[in-house]
């Protein structure tokens, strides 16, 4: 049985990541309507469970959130190290594998951020930046429930990530619920960062969903394609001079 | 007497009148300086409230911003859909809804130390000034870039602004054009959409 659903996973990845090498370069949204409705859904248990759990957990004192925020990072560097791998990066993988070691150690399981003490800067990669290197493509606008935004490679990758999560198998013997709460954990942790920034977004927004779509695709493509972006900007006054001098 | 003395008398004497300033500058990076000044000395001016900081920086943002640029970048390919005789209103609707807007967002920050790291000529499209903020409740500096553009009078104005990785204008302009092609482009249903937000 076990079997037969890995091999259904590995299928629909396939059937994911091939739909998305064939979408353009922006991500294009034609299923929003399913999307809103999972975007009203997350919005209910943001505003239901999320915001509350979060504004408990910000009262926290500091050195103890900014510990749980360093031992979630400190899971990821193993997703660091594979993915640095398949992408060639071996300098940064080596980086982060000397970055887990050191930080699980002598860093209390990752509580305190030690390699960062001696220089070893903190990188992240994940999946979706190997298909990208890939040249797999970003598909279309998805929302997942409880997850929020994704373009389809995006979440395609996150399901590979998770199964590279060491934490899955240092917790498989575990109950459900305590397996559930290093991911509950990270976006209760992930929330109260962005408390100010995510209630304000929704108060002054005349279309919430939009601009959720607008910020994730802003920041996947801040880093990577500052020309495209520049296009945008330099057709509007390419416009606006043309439009002057014709009156 | 001195006149650098009578400036600074008339700004201790009426420190707000700064708020209110249009201010001149002889490059963006000094024009986005002197903002980024009084932006910073109204978060962390302890006296006011959430409600009066918003109100201070909604003012800095009134005198400041490329309104007219803005207004019709945000309506995207709708922007054809404008009338002659809804072009006046719109553009005072939007000049007061994207600066609660920006207000309300950067209200949200503490006050910190501000330094510009540089600038970019993009052309046509202006410039865009590189600033590193390093707020008070935060290790991490935060990255704000801002898109500056020169008016007709020669003035600059900001016509955008970056926050983490997010330009503002871009991000209205796409809630805009979701709105408007849900409404076949009518601009009065976008204005009294626009309306009713300002008036919550």
């Amino acid at each position: 049985m076990l079997k037969f659903l890995k091999i259904n996973l590995i299928f629909f990845l396939f059937i994911i990541v091939s739909y998305a090498s064939y979408g353009n370069s922006e991500i294009s949204d034609p299923y929003e309507k399913s999307n809103r409705t999972v975007h009203e859904f997350n919005d209910k248990v943001d505003v239901y469970f999320l915001r509350p759990v979060s504004v408990g957990y910000s009262l926290l004192p500091n050195p103890i959130e900014d510990g749980i925020s360093n031992i979630l990072q400190n899971t990821g560097e193993p997703i660091n190290f594979t993915n640095y791998i398949l992408q060639g990066e071996i300098k940064h993988a080596l980086s982060s594998l000397v970055r887990f070691v050191i930080n699980s150690t002598f860093g209390l399981f990752g509580a305190i951020d030690l390699a960062d003490k001696i220089n070893l800067k903190k990188n992240d990669t994940d999946f979706d930046k190997t298909l990208k290197k890939w040249g797999a493509k970003e598909g279309n606008y998805l929302v997942i429930p409880f997850i929020g935004p994704r373009s389809s490679r995006h979440f395609a990758s996150s399901i590979v990530d998770l199964a590279i999560n060491p934490l899955n198998y240092l917790l498989k013997d575990e109950d459900n619920i305590i397996r559930v709460t290093p991911t509950i954990l990270y976006a209760v942790s992930a929330r109260s960062g962005n408390m100010d920034t995510i209630d304000n977004l929704r108060e002054t927004s005349i279309d919430y969903y939009s601009s959720l779509k607008s910020i994730y695709y802003q920041n996947r493509f801040s880093n990577q394609s500052e020309s495209s972006e520049e296009i945008i900007f330099d057709d509007f006054f390419q416009s606006l001079e043309d439009e002057n001098s014709d009156e | 007497m001195n006149k650098r003395i009578i400036v600074l008398l008339l700004c201790l004497l009426f420190p707000f009148k700064l708020l209110f300033a249009d201010f001149k500058a002889s490059s963006p990076e000094e024009y986005v300086g002197l903002i980024a000044q009084e932006t910073l000395y109204v978060l962390g001016d302890n006296k006011s409230n959430s409600d009066e900081k918003i109100k201070n920086i909604t003012s800095i943002f009134l005198s400041n911003l490329a309104v007219r640029e803005i207004s019709l970048f945000v309506l995207g390919p709708y922007r054809r859909n404008l009338t002659s005789d809804q072009k006046e209103g719109y553009i005072k609707l939007i000049k007061r809804f994207v600066s609660e807007i920006y207000s309300i967002r950067l209200a949200s920050f503490p006050s910190g130390d501000f330094s510009v790291l540089g600038s970019t000529d993009t052309g046509r499209s202006g410039i865009i000034v590189k600033t590193l903020i390093q707020f008070l409740d935060d290790p991490n500096p935060t990255k704000i870039d801002w898109r500056i553009i020169k008016n007709k009078n020669g003035d600059f104005k900001i016509f955008d602004i970056r926050v983490i990785g997010v330009w503002m204008a871009q991000e209205q302009r796409s809630t805009f054009t979701s709105f408007l092609s849900k409404n076949n482009g009518d601009i009065d249903k976008l204005m009294n959409r626009l309306k009713k937000q300002l008036d919550r």
